[in-house]
């Protein structure tokens, strides 16, 4: 590991752990967080940012699944890292994105002198928190981020399995210029999608980490019959499928991350966020079932990973959503380009690594 | 935090443009292997193209020269296991000499047994198999008893090895053995030995599996007179050099590749169906394939660095075993088994051969439950 990464990772792991007792206050780890200036590690340096390949700040996201903190760093990286792609300012105010649902996109259209867009933003992430909305339209071919002020949208609040806002917007909007910006070409209203997979991934990873720890730790502790249950085969057993499911986990979005400026980031994050899913009901199944009647409760930790896992999982594109889109794409190639598919996906393409 | 890190896998261009080079030589060899053929992989056995691979200077591809080998990169290596793999190439007559025999020899053997045995191994001329499981002595293999008495000029070998694969197309056997009567010592009294299977006293005996094929067999020793020189490594130190083999055996694309060609001729059979159910079927078993090969790659990684990827190696293989084994029952349930189509001939026998052998996938090098066992090890519950 780089220095500077693990430097950044040791003090941002620091300040995770000691948030860990205020699991609930989005403010106060907010405020933490950004005091270190870690919601702008994905903007490059002369953007006002961190000189950070991409892996290293995303990296911070897997971190906070794995101490389940409590305000949404991956949104405001990825939101602070658009905001400087399209060269509007980076205030020091929340910022977090806003996704429409890839098959129902947003309608942005030229009106006179000013933008109008119509849609649906479905489940945005602590939108009634943030000071700042973006997200992504196309308007005449040309990617265009879209900095929506919460104030003036109509909103449905909402959260998810965790207690996470999450706020149905309804656009019918006028936008002047400032607000409707370019952006290059490869970062299309898909691209954030993906990316809030992305997202979701490397927090799956980060708290299945935890999730096994907690959970071969309560093993080594929960006496009975006259000896841990640690000690029993059948859940050892289980115990090490749960540890199967978390390195499958953690390599599927190792996968994912790699392939943050890839071209064919599509089909890579498809398969990791399917798979890290999977592998977050799988896992989860097992430490409930190690944990016993205290897992079940609001007041043991594991809830606030289970939680998180059983919303995440969903979130972005659930399973079944990433796999029709990956196995639509096999299927178009046929069964003698399966194994050209999968290799190719698996090397690196020039570039595409930081 | 447990530490269950799969670092990033290598890469280099070499071994892509190594990948070329070895789908071009696939493509004019197996012009014309079924589908039927294809799905065997690694248990596919066929001399001759174990031979013709041996020309390319294809086995033994990272071994020294001195030995007949390429010194090409683990990384070409991978990329070669996974190209013949993935093209049902029938590699089972030199698999067991190139995945195991072979690096054990480099790692312990004598000069003699290295420049006698390796340049044979990588022409494609000489063949092994594993003498490890015995009757009495399945996942428990230190309980094995064929005992390789030490006398003057050698060892006299008495015992019975079981389920040697391809133990008849073989030319030697890597046999762990007792060498110590000593019985107290389950691990110290072990050791390992290069045994020439033309020797007087071995009986070799076809065991014909489910489905009437005969890959494995029985091997007899009686009153084998086996010469000092056989023996690999040190006296008593069978157990340990055993262990560092299965650390090869159990993370390469073997692990998880056996029924590919069940997914390949699925997505045959599926060709013009238009329906959610094939494409979450198809996506997510891909999704499976691309996440177990990044941690395979991972782990090949961390052999070639010389590090120790026990628990890795364990994960890996117990992913993968589950993976192939997943695929036929899957597949079973989007195409109709009733009614075998004509049209999707090739499709049935392919899954019909899958379905007799995936029981063997999670006992074979290493049962699902041993490999768990050892997972629990590394988490620190034993
Ligand atoms: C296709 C095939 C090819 C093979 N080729 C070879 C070969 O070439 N050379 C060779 O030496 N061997 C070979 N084997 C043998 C293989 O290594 C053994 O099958 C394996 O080690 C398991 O031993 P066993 O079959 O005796 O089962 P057992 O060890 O008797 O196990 C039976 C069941 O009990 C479980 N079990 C056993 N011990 C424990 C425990 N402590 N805790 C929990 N569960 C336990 C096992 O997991 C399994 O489910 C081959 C096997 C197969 C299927």
């Amino acid at each position: 590991m780089d220095d500077s990464r693990s430097l950044l990772l040791d003090t941002a792991g620091r300040l995770f752990a000691e948030l860990r007792d205020t699991p609930d206050d989005a403010d106060l780890a907010w405020r933490r967080v950004a005091e270190l200036g870690l919601p702008l590690a994905l903007v490059d340096e002369a953007r006002g940012g961190f000189d950070l390949p991409a892996a290293d700040a995303l990296a911070l996201v897997r971190l906070a699944g794995q101490y389940a903190l409590a305000a949404p760093l991956g949104e405001a990286l990825l939101a602070n890292r658009l905001l400087a792609e399209a060269g509007a300012d980076i205030d020091e105010g929340r910022p977090t994105i806003a996704v429409a649902d890839p098959r129902n996109p947003l309608e942005l259209n030229r009106e006179e002198n000013r933008w109008r867009v119509t849609g649906r933003l479905p489940a945005a992430p602590w939108a009634e928190h943030a000071e700042v909305i973006v997200t992504i339209a196309r308007h005449d071919r040309q990617n265009r981020l879209l900095l929506l002020d919460p104030g003036s949208l109509a909103a449905t609040p909402g959260t998810n399995l965790a207690d996470q806002p999450r706020t149905d917007l309804t656009l019918d909007l006028e936008l002047n210029d400032q607000r409707v910006r370019e952006l290059p070409e490869t970062l299309s209203p898909e691209w954030l999608f993906e990316s809030g997979a992305l997202l979701r991934c490397q927090e799956i990873a980060g708290a299945l980490a935890t999730v096994l720890d907690m959970t071969v730790q309560y093993a080594g502790e929960r006496v009975q019959f006259g000896k841990p249950i640690a000690r029993q085969q059948a859940i050892q057993q289980q115990l090490a499928v749960l540890a199967t499911q978390a390195a499958v986990a953690a390599g599927a979005a190792d996968m994912a991350v790699d392939a943050f400026h890839d071209p064919r980031r599509q089909s890579l994050i498809a398969a990791a966020k399917a798979r890290c899913g999977e592998a977050a009901g799988q896992a989860l199944a097992i430490a409930h079932q190690v944990h016993g009647a205290i897992g079940m409760t609001r007041e043991y930790r594991l809830n606030l990973y289970s939680r998180r896992l059983w919303s995440w999982r969903d979130e972005f594109g659930g399973e079944r959503y990433w796999q029709v889109r990956l196995g639509e794409q096999v299927l178009a190639r046929g069964a003698d380009g399966l194994w050209p598919f999968i290799t190719e996906l698996g090397s690196s393409t020039e570039g595409a690594r930081q | 935090m447990i530490d269950l890190s799969f670092p990033t896998p290598p890469e280099s261009q070499q071994a892509e443009s190594f990948r070329e080079q070895v789908r071009d030589f696939l493509a004019t060899e197996l012009a014309g292997r079924a589908p039927l053929q294809r799905v065997e992989s690694w248990m596919g056995f066929d001399a001759g193209f174990s031979r013709r691979l041996g020309e390319q200077g294809w086995i033994g591809l990272t071994w020294p020269k001195q030995y007949g080998g390429s010194e090409r990169s683990a990384l070409e290596r991978y990329v070669l296991l996974e190209e013949l793999l993935a093209a049902g190439a029938p590699v089972a007559a030199h698999w067991i000499a190139d995945r195991q025999s072979g690096p054990l020899l480099l790692r312990y053997g004598t000069e003699a047994q290295k420049q006698a045995i390796l340049p044979r191994i990588t022409r494609g001329e000489c063949f092994f198999c594993i003498g490890m499981s015995e009757p009495d002595s399945g996942s428990d293999l230190a309980a094995a008893r064929t005992y390789a008495e030490p006398v003057d000029d050698g060892f006299i070998v008495n015992g019975t090895k079981l389920w040697t694969t391809y133990g008849h197309e073989a030319h030697y056997m890597v046999l762990f053995c007792r060498t110590s009567r000593d019985n107290e010592d389950r691990h110290g009294g072990t050791s390992q030995l290069l045994i020439d299977l033309t020797l007087p006293g071995i009986t070799i005996r076809p065991i014909h599996d489910l489905s009437g094929a005969h890959h494995f067999n029985e091997v007899v020793f009686e009153n084998v007179r086996v010469p000092r020189d056989a023996l690999i490594g040190e006296m008593g130190d069978g157990w340990n050099q055993v262990l560092s083999e299965l650390a090869f055996e159990r993370s390469g694309p073997d692990r998880f590749l056996s029924t590919l060609w069940v997914l390949i001729e699925l997505i045959r059979a599926l060709q013009g169906r238009d329906d959610d159910q094939s494409r979450i079927a198809v996506g997510r078993l891909t999704a499976h394939l691309m996440s177990l090969r990044r941690l395979s790659r991972s782990v090949a990684g961390m052999l070639q660095r010389g590090e120790n990827p026990t628990l890795q190696a364990a994960i890996v293989k117990d992913l993968g075993a589950l993976l192939e084994q997943e695929i036929p029952d899957i597949a079973r349930q989007l195409v109709d088994t009733g009614h075998a189509d004509a049209a999707h001939r090739d499709f049935f026998q392919v899954l019909h051969y899958a379905v007799q052998q995936v029981p063997a996938f999670s006992l074979r090098g290493g049962t699902r439950e041993i490999l768990r066992g050892i997972i629990a090890r590394g988490l620190g519950l034993r």
